[in-house]
C-alpha cells in the first residue's frame, strides 16, 4: 500500500487514476493543480507523485522541480503522465528535473502499473533515470475496453448535457430577443449622470439627452415623480415621455429603465427599453375626442355638456355669477334635410355652428345635443349679454346659406334660462330653454325667448307626466270620486260614475284629460285602470260591509285596455276577491274602443257581458259608430254626450238628435243617460225629451267617497 | 340648371307635370300641401313654382299671399294652375302676386312654352 498524490486538472483522468489505484488498495490524494499538489506534500507523507503537465496555477514541471529541489520531498519517486506534452524534447526537460518516468496518455493500464510498479520498487536514493530515451517510455497503447467504454460513457453523458445547456441558452436567448423586440422598439443605457449614451434605433437626437430631462416632460405620471424615481436609483417601467427629435417631429415615448450596479454595488447608470408610441396616442386621443365630441360639426356632446355645466353652476354659485343656458333649435332642418339629402343637413349643420360661434365670446361653449338641437353655456355674463349674443344669433341667420349650389334660407329659434333666476339645477334650466325654444317656434320661430313662469304648464302636465304617473301609481296619489247619476222622475240616484283625480304634492290638482291623454300612449293606462278598478271595489266593498245599499257604479275601461289579452283576467279576480257582484259594475267605453273590431276586443266584449258586467257606452253620437253596434255589443246603456247637451238650449238640431237618441234607447231597451247637465233649462229640456237619468254640476259634482253616503240607503 | 318647385297634391297631376319639366331638362322638387309648399319655397327657394289652386290645406290664393309676404319670396315667378277658369279667379290670383296662370287640363304639348313665356327659355 502506497500513498499516492495526484496533479491533474482534467476532472475525468483524475477521477480515472483515483480509482484505478484505490481499486489496487492504495490511498490516493487528488490535486487539480500543482500548488495544492505542493501544499500537501509539505504536511503529508507520499510515496509516490503521478502529475499531468498543464495545470493551473502550478504546472507539472513546475512542481516537479520543487519537489526535487526539497531536501524532504525529493527522493519521492516523480511520474509525468500527459497527453499534451508528447515531443522528445519535454520528456527530456521532464527526466532532466528529475522525474522518474514520462508516460504519454492514452496508455494501456497494464502497462501503466507496470511502470509505476517499477518506479517504486527501485530505490528512489540510489535511482537515477537512465539516461537516453525509451527506458520507461512505454508505446501508446489501447485501453482495455472497460475502460475506454467508462471514459467515453462519461464524456457522452457530459457531451450531451452541455448540448442541452447550451441549447437551453439559445433558445432562452432566442425568446428573450423576441420579448424585447417585440416590447420595444430600442434599447439604451445611461451613465452615472444619467446622460444616455449607447443607444440603438432610438429616435435621433435621444442620444444627447439626459434622463431628467425626459423626467421632465414626463405626460402619464407627474414630471416629479419620475425624477425623484430617478434620484432614488428605482427602476421605473412605461413612463410615456414627449420628446422632440431633432427634425422638431413631436412625438411620445414610452420608457422603462433599472438601475445597474456593479460588483461592489455601486450605480453605474440605467439600463432600459424604449417605444414610440406617438400613434397609439394620437388614437386614444381620437378616440376619447370621438366619445366627447360630435364627429361632423367638432363640437363637444352632450356627456361633455353636463359635466361642464355642472362645474359652471358650481363657480357660478361661489362668485355669484349668473349662468346663461341657450337652447338652439334649426328651424325647417327637416325640410332641408328631406329636401336636399342628408349632405346638404349635414352642411347645413356645420355652417350654422359656424354662425353660431362667431356671434359668441370665445368663452361661451357650444355643445351639439343631437339632431338640430344645440346648447350653449354662457357664463358670467348678464340677462343683458344674453339679449345682445341671442340678437346676434338670430340676425346672422338672415342670410341665406349657399349649399350645394342651392341658396337655402332657414332661422333658428332659442330659449333661455338663467341660473339661478329660473332655477339652480342642470336638468330643470335645460328643460327650461328647452320649454322657451319651444314657445319661440310656436311664436313664428326665428326669434328667441327667455324663460318664464307661465311656460310651466308644459313641464307639470306634458314633459314629465309619464314619470309622474308612474311614481303616482307608487306613492297612491291617485284617489277617486263619484259622481251620482239621478233619475229626476223618481228623484233617487240610480247610479255612479267612479272618476279619477291625481293630486300632485307640488304641482296639486293635475288634469284629468292630460293623464288620460298620456297614460294612454303607453301600457301605463292599464295600470292605472287597473288601480282604478281595485280601488272602486275596495270602496264597494267597504260601503257594503257598514251596511248601505248600493247603485251600479261605472268604471271607464281604456280603449287600449280593451285590447289586452290580460283584461278579463281582471275583471274576473278583483271584484270577486272584494265579494262585489259584477252587476253592481258598469264597465264604461268609449266607442272608438269598439270601432275596432279585433279579435280580442270581440272577445273581451263578449266575455264583459258573460261575466255579468253591464257595458255602457260613452261619447255615444261623436264617432262613427251605428245602432250596428250597439246590438252587436250588447250594449246596456248610452250616455248622450255632452257637447250635445251643452248646446240643448240653443241648437234646434242638438235637440232633434237627443229625441232621436231617447226613441233609439227606447225601441232597443237601452238605459240613457244624459252627460253633463249644467242647469236647470238643460235638465228640464232633457227630462221634457225623455231622457230620465242626469249626470252634471247641475245636480252635482264628483264628491269624494266619505259624502257619497249621502246619497246611499242603509 | 334651374329649379322648379311644384306645388300640387293629385298624384296624377304632380306626375304629369314633373314628367313634363324633367324632360324639358329643369330639376324638380315637390310639395303635396300648401304649408309645405310655402316651407320649401321660403327655405329653399326654387327658381319658379309652379302652384296648383286647389290644395288639402291652404288654399293656392293663400300660398301665393304667404310666399310673397317674404322678401325671399318676392320675385320668384309663380305659375298657377287651376280648373275653375273664371275671369275673377284669375284677377285674384294676379292680384295676389301670381306672376302667370295655366288652365287645367294642361296640355303636355304647350305647357313647357306657356312656362318658358314666363321664366325665359334659358334652363340654366
Amino acid at each position: 500500500m502506497m500513498n499516492i498524490l495526484i496533479a491533474e486538472d482534467d476532472d475525468n483522468s483524475r477521477q480515472l487514476l483515483v480509482d484505478l489505484f484505490q481499486s489496487k488498495g492504495h490511498e490516493v490524494v487528488s490535486f487539480d493543480n500543482g500548488l495544492k499538489a505542493l501544499a500537501h506534500l509539505h504536511t503529508h507523507t507520499v510515496d509516490l507523485i503521478i502529475s499531468d503537465i498543464l495545470m493551473p496555477e502550478m504546472d507539472g514541471y513546475g512542481l516537479c522541480r520543487a519537489v526535487k529541489q526539497n531536501i524532504a520531498l525529493q527522493n519521492i519517486p516523480f511520474v509525468f503522465y500527459t497527453a499534451t506534452y508528447t515531443s522528445s524534447q519535454d520528456e527530456r526537460f521532464a527526466m532532466s528535473l528529475g522525474a522518474s518516468a514520462f508516460l504519454i496518455k492514452p496508455m494501456d493500464l497494464q502497462a501503466f502499473l507496470g511502470v509505476i510498479a517499477e518506479v517504486t520498487k527501485s530505490d528512489a536514493k540510489q535511482h537515477r533515470a537512465p539516461k537516453g530515451r525509451g527506458l520507461y517510455r512505454v508505446a501508446p497503447v489501447k485501453f482495455d475496453k472497460q475502460h475506454t467504454d467508462l471514459v467515453r460513457a462519461k464524456l457522452d453523458k457530459k457531451i450531451i448535457e452541455l448540448n442541452q445547456e447550451r441549447q437551453k441558452l439559445i433558445e432562452s436567448e432566442a425568446r428573450f430577443r423576441d420579448f424585447a423586440e417585440a416590447s420595444a422598439d430600442w434599447f439604451w443605457e445611461s451613465d452615472v449622470a444619467l446622460n444616455i449614451q449607447a443607444l440603438s434605433g432610438a429616435p435621433m437626437g435621444l442620444g444627447v439627452c439626459n434622463l431628467n430631462d425626459i423626467a421632465k416632460a414626463c405626460q402619464s405620471h407627474l414630471a416629479d415623480d419620475m425624477l425623484s424615481v430617478l434620484q432614488q436609483r428605482l427602476p421605473f417601467s412605461d413612463f410615456i415621455v414627449h420628446f422632440i427629435d431633432t427634425h422638431e417631429k413631436h412625438m411620445y415615448l414610452r420608457v422603462s429603465g433599472k438601475p445597474i450596479f456593479d460588483e461592489t454595488l455601486k450605480f453605474i447608470g440605467y439600463r432600459g427599453v424604449g417605444k414610440d408610441v406617438t400613434e397609439m396616442i394620437a388614437l386614444n386621443r381620437k378616440v376619447e375626442f370621438l366619445a366627447s365630441h360630435d364627429e361632423l360639426t367638432g363640437l363637444p356632446n352632450r356627456s361633455v355638456f353636463k359635466a361642464n355645466l355642472t362645474t359652471a353652476l358650481k363657480k357660478a354659485e361661489r362668485n355669484l355669477q349668473q349662468v346663461l343656458l341657450l337652447y338652439f333649435d334649426i328651424d325647417h332642418f327637416k325640410l332641408v334635410n328631406d329636401t336636399l339629402g342628408h349632405e346638404a343637413g349635414d352642411q347645413l349643420l356645420m355652417m350654422s355652428t359656424k354662425r353660431i360661434i362667431e356671434c359668441a365670446r370665445a368663452s361661451d361653449v357650444l355643445y351639439r345635443m343631437g339632431g338640430d338641437e344645440f346648447v350653449m353655456v354662457i357664463e358670467s355674463a348678464t340677462p343683458q349679454d344674453g339679449h345682445r349674443i341671442v340678437r346676434d344669433i338670430v340676425k346672422a341667420f338672415s342670410l341665406p346659406f349657399d349649399i350645394m349650389q342651392q341658396r337655402v334660407y332657414t332661422t333658428v329659434s332659442i330659449g333661455v334660462s338663467v341660473y339661478p333666476d329660473d332655477a339652480t339645477d342642470l336638468q330643470t334650466l335645460l328643460t327650461y330653454a328647452d320649454l322657451a325654444m319651444y314657445r319661440t317656434k310656436q311664436n313664428g320661430r326665428n326669434s328667441f325667448e327667455f324663460y318664464t313662469p307661465n311656460m310651466n304648464f308644459i313641464p307639470k302636465q306634458w314633459m314629465d307626466m309619464e314619470h309622474g304617473i308612474r311614481l303616482a301609481l307608487h306613492k297612491n296619489e291617485f284617489h277617486m270620486v263619484y259622481q251620482p247619476q239621478l233619475d229626476a222622475e223618481r228623484n233617487m240616484v240610480v247610479g255612479m260614475e267612479a272618476l279619477i283625480r291625481w293630486t300632485h304634492p307640488d304641482h296639486g290638482l293635475i288634469s284629468t284629460v292630460e293623464l288620460i291623454r298620456v297614460a294612454e300612449q303607453s301600457s301605463l293606462i292599464n295600470n292605472v285602470d287597473d288601480w282604478v278598478l281595485e280601488e272602486v271595489c275596495r270602496q264597494m266593498r267597504e260601503w257594503l260591509d257598514a251596511g248601505y245599499q248600493l247603485p251600479r257604479i261605472s268604471v271607464n275601461m281604456s280603449a287600449r285596455h280593451l285590447r289586452s289579452d290580460n283584461l278579463m283576467n281582471l275583471l274576473n279576480n278583483i271584484p270577486k276577491h272584494y265579494g262585489i257582484d259584477p252587476s253592481l259594475l258598469c264597465i264604461e267605453i268609449t266607442e272608438h274602443a269598439i270601432l275596432e273590431e279585433s279579435l280580442t276586443v270581440r272577445n273581451n266584449m263578449q266575455a264583459i257581458k258573460k261575466a255579468g258586467f253591464a257595458i255602457s257606452l260613452d261619447d255615444f253620437g261623436t264617432g262613427h259608430s251605428s245602432l250596428l253596434y250597439l246590438k252587436r255589443w250588447a250594449v246596456d246603456e248610452v250616455k248622450i254626450e255632452r257637447t250635445f247637451v251643452n248646446d240643448l238650449v240653443s241648437s234646434d238640431e242638438d235637440r232633434a238628435i237627443v229625441r232621436a237618441m231617447v226613441a233609439l234607447a227606447e225601441a232597443l231597451d237601452l238605459d240613457l243617460v244624459g252627460e253633463g247637465v249644467e242647469n236647470q233649462n238643460q235638465a228640464d229640456i232633457l227630462l221634457a225629451s225623455g231622457c230620465k237619468v242626469i249626470q252634471g254640476y247641475y245636480y252635482s259634482r264628483p264628491v269624494p267617497p266619505d259624502q257619497v253616503t249621502q246619497w246611499l240607503k242603509k | 340648371m334651374k329649379t322648379a318647385l311644384i306645388i300640387e297634391d293629385n298624384d296624377n297631376n304632380l306626375e304629369l307635370i314633373r314628367f313634363i319639366l324633367l324632360q324639358a331638362g329643369y330639376r324638380v322638387r315637390f310639395a303635396v300641401t300648401g304649408l309645405e309648399g310655402v316651407q320649401q319655397a321660403l327655405t329653399i327657394p326654387p327658381d319658379f313654382i309652379v302652384l296648383d289652386i286647389q290644395l288639402p290645406d291652404i288654399n293656392g290664393l293663400e300660398v301665393l299671399k304667404r310666399i310673397r309676404a317674404n322678401p325671399v319670396g318676392e320675385t320668384v315667378p309663380i305659375i298657377a294652375m287651376t280648373s275653375y277658369a273664371m275671369s275673377g279667379d284669375k284677377e285674384r290670383l294676379l292680384a295676389a302676386g301670381c306672376t302667370s296662370y295655366i288652365e287645367k287640363p294642361i296640355d303636355p304639348m304647350t305647357v313647357i312654352a306657356q312656362i318658358q313665356a314666363v321664366i325665359g327659355k334659358d334652363i340654366g
